[in-house]
């Protein structure tokens, strides 16, 4: 492996004290002379039309205004795009003109303080005018009732490689699984708020934790009518996204206040409000066949799936795009077709959340994988083993390269650190009258980046100081992960400067350089590596030249270390603060580099999961004893972080499998909309979280990298389920798998 | 308007005036979410928390006294609770998050009375005495299973307040265990309290309850009834689990929840029963 002095190196974060001890300030911190704050009316019905009277709510002391759709632009548009050459079903307004699902945003409450504020929306008094329902996906397909437009299809799509029909009728046997994953909500600590406000030169600013800087300017552009020019939206500190931050919304609606009223506004919103009002992650109904032959190699597979998308257009034709082409990239399959259908439905809308596609897809076909595996008789570690791809193969769909794919050494590193064997044939041994106990396993992987499906580049502007300061201008959008640290260090490694001399930015459209996807794809880390290792090379090759013909110096004599350029043989150095200055008396030139980095290459990350489960058969409780998580990660940048990653995304991973879901009635009412009725693995429910990183480092992407923030929140789900199956002997195929449903099952086998 | 009286002499007269407008908060952590729930925007709020005289725990000739403001936290560092009134140490060790547990206090759980309140039930089971205070400064002491008569209900007038709360001190072996949604920081699905009195090591009073099924605390006799005049060790838990599973059945014969809590309760009352025959005890 190759050795680096910064890279590999599980450095702190310089902001993780500030962080504990709660003196980060978040954009909800910030105060302004004479603001506003906001607070948006959600609807408490699932389909209707709306009429307000507002005269008691307005009688509230402080209380400035109170919008509703016919206080905002008349354009329409789509949160999902993110720059102007994705167009998607523009459906949504700033707010909206009728109540499509419980949650849609139908009014927004305008005061001087949060207490007038929020004691106005309890005197606001909502008429509903009640409209038929939509509740999911096998009341959309019927077309009886149509939310809007003529069906509600949003839309189908079909990927495909190979010949299918071919395979299957070569089959020795076929097997099929009906699976779903649920609606979750992502539960970032810190709830969504938004701050806007006009700045002396009359440019509309909005800060948000958010991910997609240049999104948010795009989309107030058109909304509003206003320049790019004149637009700065800033990346605020954040306190969790997972995806949900992606798609802009309270920034559209603090934006349109303050451009509107000239008066800075900060819009929030509640936990209820964050859990029923943005997105959440989308629900999708699997049908799943595998042909394979009785050796245990796999001929082909047949998906079908659905999509509940929601009230809103918002991602749902790529989340099936993105769901599809996992399928191309774990396997050798050469007969593949994947048919997605994405409905419009009454409820929640659908937007990124964490791996976007992969945990919905993933959960049911390595659920169906294992159950190949056991109809064959076979280990379903040996079954993957002998189907995994190998470094290098191409992806049979046409996308870009897997790289050098080393998840059959996770899976065998994971199956000999877990025991694998052992336990798969034993661990029924330890099972006594009221606990069961099982294995589980799958494979998974995840993309590095858009290259490949959309533009994906970063420009990135590197400069050095008099003092040898290094400042590294990138629209990074910190989300928590680390990345802005695991960026310094790529920075440190590429000039030999220590980490704290380095300063890595965080989106801004008037400072930082144009990024094209914004953060999200777990494409950061890999790209703009790629960005700083092009202008590391480039800085170095001009402080070189600045001494070559300063000093005469000729370039084979040169050498960096510790932020100076030193000379071999020689006791003369030359820090890079004292280049930067020598360069701009002598060549009237700054010490700066820009560049345009296009990424070559996409590698697949990949990741092998293992887990041990015990099940009371009495309370239907899961206790996940035992996990593993192994990831080809190419190469870790800081150990720490990515083990950080693995961590979280576990604890993810594990409430889809355990207990996390919207619940929807059919009237389409979320049932559990707060955290007491929600539930999500806190620290007493985790198990210890092992990890292996396997370190490829891939020769077609810098430093040999792929992603980890995404891919860790995969795996998990369906490891556990099978766990649980081969605990209980059942086939669970839908997500989650709660007490109620073990209980469920078990007293299905006693009958 | 928001009171802080510093004791029952200040609060007096703000109890003679207390409306349908005027709420009780000890603690918050349930009035809070109510209030913010609700439509209300104008009310009093009386905090009864700055009343030290009901706070803590002390022993009297024959029973414990519990002051109503007593947190959750406060009960699980008491000695004496924790050493002898297993089912309310048990019931306040496992009570929401160590947040909640903080500042929730005993009179609140019980001036709640929600149908999930796990200190109410150990209460129940305990047969504790609560003892209520009025404006006109008289006082009453009422069986606990008086004091809570439904969802969110309790017996006390408008002018009634809870101040202490009192448990015999010749108690037997009592336990408490529930089952919620995760291990811990959960809201009960099913809960179980249970208080024994012996005689030459033979049950001779048995207080069962069960919780969440029902809007009160649920009195499990088939399962006492089996229970009296045996010995600990000489329980057959198949019995006894078969038993509770019958009670819920009976408690919510018409709830779908009922599939999941008849099995449940299983679980929680092994755990129970366990808890009972450790060695360790008294």
């Amino acid at each position: 492996m190759t050795d680096y002095k910064y890279i590999g190196k599980s450095i702190p974060r310089k902001d993780s004290l500030s962080r504990v001890t709660g003196e980060t300030k978040y954009v909800s911190d910030i105060k302004r002379h004479n603001m506003l704050y906001g607070k948006l009316i959600l609807s408490e019905k699932t389909h209707a039309d709306v009429e307000f009277d507002f005269s008691e709510a307005l009688q509230v002391e402080g209380v400035y205004k109170i919008y509703t759709h016919k206080d905002v632009p008349k354009v329409q548009y789509n949160s999902m795009e993110w720059y102007s050459g994705v167009e998607g079903i523009r459906d949504e307004y700033i707010i909206n003109d009728r109540a499509r699902f419980v949650g849609d945003r139908i009014a927004l409450v305008l005061g001087y303080s949060k207490v007038a504020v929020e004691k106005a929306i309890k005197k606001v008094k909502i008429i509903y005018n009640e409209l038929p329902v939509v509740p999911n996906i096998s009341i959309a397909e019927k077309d009886e009732i149509i939310i809007k437009g003529s069906t509600n299809l949003v839309a189908e799509k079909i990927f495909s490689s190979g010949d299918v029909d071919k395979a299957f009728e070569e089959a020795d046997l076929i097997v099929k699984d009906v699976g779903h994953t649920p609606k979750t909500h992502h539960l970032a600590i810190e709830n969504f708020s938004a701050l806007s406000e006009i700045d002396e030169f009359g440019n509309l600013v909005v800060s948000s934790g958010n991910q997609v800087v240049f999104g948010i300017q795009r989309h107030l552009s058109r909304l509003l009518n206003i320049p790019y020019s004149m637009i700065r939206v800033k990346k605020a500190n954040l306190g969790g996204s997972f995806g949900a931050k992606q798609q802009p919304l309270l920034e559209l609606v603090a934006a349109c206040v303050a451009w509107q009223e000239k008066k800075p506004v900060m819009i929030y919103i509640d936990r209820k409000q964050s859990m029923i009002g943005v997105v959440s992650r989308t629900e999708m109904d699997f049908e799943i066949e595998t042909a394979v032959k009785f050796d245990g190699t796999i001929l082909g597979r047949k998906i079908n799936a659905k999509v509940d998308g929601g009230a809103y257009a918002t991602n749902n034709t790529i989340i099936m795009a993105a769901s599809a082409k996992k399928i191309f990239r774990l396997y050798k399959m050469k007969h593949q077709r994947y048919t997605g259908k994405a409905y419009f439905t009454n409820v929640i809308p659908s937007g990124a959340c964490r791996a976007y596609g992969g945990p919905q897809i993933h959960a049911v076909t390595e659920v169906n994988l294992t159950n190949v595996a056991k109809k064959l008789g076979m280990d379903p570690c040996e079954l993957r083993m002998k189907n995994l791809i190998n470094a290098y193969d191409e992806d049979l769909s046409g996308g870009p390269n897997l790289g050098k794919a080393g998840i059959k050494e996770c899976l065998s590193r994971g199956m000999e650190k877990f025991n694998w064997i052992e336990k798969y044939n034993h661990i029924h041994e330890k099972d006594d009258d009221r606990y069961l106990h099982g294995v589980g396993m799958a494979c998974v992987t995840h993309g590095s980046g858009y290259l490949g499906v959309y533009p994906d580049f970063i420009n990135l502007e590197l400069i050095i100081y008099p003092n040898s300061d290094v400042l590294c201008k990138v629209a990074v959008h910190e989300q928590g992960c680390g990345t802005i640290a695991t960026l310094e260090q790529v920075v440190a490694e590429v000039l030999d400067i220590d980490t704290s001399k380095v300063r890595v930015t965080e989106a801004d459209t008037f400072i930082t350089p144009y990024d094209a996807a914004g953060t999200q794809a777990s494409r950061v880390s890999v790209v703009a590596s790629g960005a700083i290792k092009e202008a590391g090379e480039q800085m170095i090759e001009k402080l070189f030249e600045t001494i070559n013909k300063v000093e005469g110096v000729e370039y084979s004599q040169m050498y960096i270390e510790n932020g100076f350029v030193k000379i071999k043989n020689s006791d003369k150095v030359y820090s890079y603060g004292d280049i930067s200055t020598i360069r701009e008396k002598v060549f009237s030139d700054k010490t700066e580099v820009f560049v345009h980095h296009v990424p070559k290459a996409n590698p697949a990350t990949l990741a092998a999961c293992f887990a041990e489960v015990k099940i009371d058969k009495y309370t239907g409780l899961v206790e996940v004893v035992n996990f593993l998580a192994a990831h080809d990660i190419g190469r870790a940048i800081n150990p720490m972080l990515v083990e950080g990653q693995i961590h979280g995304g576990a604890q993810f991973s594990l409430g889809m499998t355990l207990s996390e879901e919207l619940v929807i009635d059919d009237k389409g009412y979320i049932k559990n909309q707060s955290l007491s009725k929600y539930h999500v693995l806190n620290s007493q429910d985790m198990p210890y979280i092992d990890s292996i990183i396997v370190e490829t480092e891939d020769d077609t992407s810098p430093f040999g990298l792929k992603s980890i923030g995404e891919v860790t929140a995969v795996g998990p789900a369906p490891a556990v389920m099978n766990a649980i199956n081969h605990a209980l002997g059942t086939n669970i195929t839908r997500f989650p798998a709660t007490p109620e449903v073990i209980i469920g099952e078990l007293n299905k086998k006693i009958k | 308007m928001f009171y802080a009286p510093k004791s029952y002499n200040e609060l007096r007269p703000l109890l003679a005036d207390k409306d349908d407008n005027t709420f009780f908060i000890a603690g918050g952590t349930d009035l809070i979410i109510k209030l913010e729930n609700s439509k209300l925007t104008d009310y009093n709020i009386i905090d009864l928390t700055k009343i030290s005289e009901w706070a803590g725990v002390s022993e009297l000739d024959d029973y414990i006294c519990i002051g109503a403001l007593t947190t959750a936290s406060e009960l699980c560092e008491s000695e004496i609770i924790k050493s002898k009134y297993s089912a309310l140490y048990l019931s306040a060790y496992e009570l929401g998050s160590e947040l909640i547990r903080n500042r929730a206090t005993l009179g609140g759980n019980i001036g709640n009375a929600s149908q999930s309140a796990d200190m109410v039930l150990a209460l129940f089971s305990l047969d504790a005495k609560i003892v209520v205070l009025n404006s006109k400064g008289e006082e009453k002491i009422l069986p606990i299973s008086q004091v809570v008569v439904g969802r969110n209900k309790t017996c006390l007038e408008s002018d009634e307040v809870i101040s202490k709360i009192l448990l015999k001190k010749d108690i037997g072996k009592n336990s408490f265990g529930k089952v919620g949604a995760r291990k811990a920081v959960t809201i009960s699905k099913v809960s179980c309290a249970a208080s024994f009195d012996f005689e030459n090591d033979l049950v001779k009073t048995a207080n069962i309850y069960f919780g969440a099924v029902g809007t009160k605390p649920v009195k499990a006799e088939m399962l006492e009834n089996f229970i009296l005049n045996k010995s600990l060790a000489a329980i057959d838990k198949n019995i006894s689990m078969k038993l509770a599973f019958d009670e819920i059945e009976k408690a919510i014969p018409d709830r779908s929840s009922k599939y999941y809590k008849r099995e449940a309760v299983k679980g929680v009352v092994l755990a129970v029963i366990k808890d009972l025959c450790k060695n360790d005890w008294l």
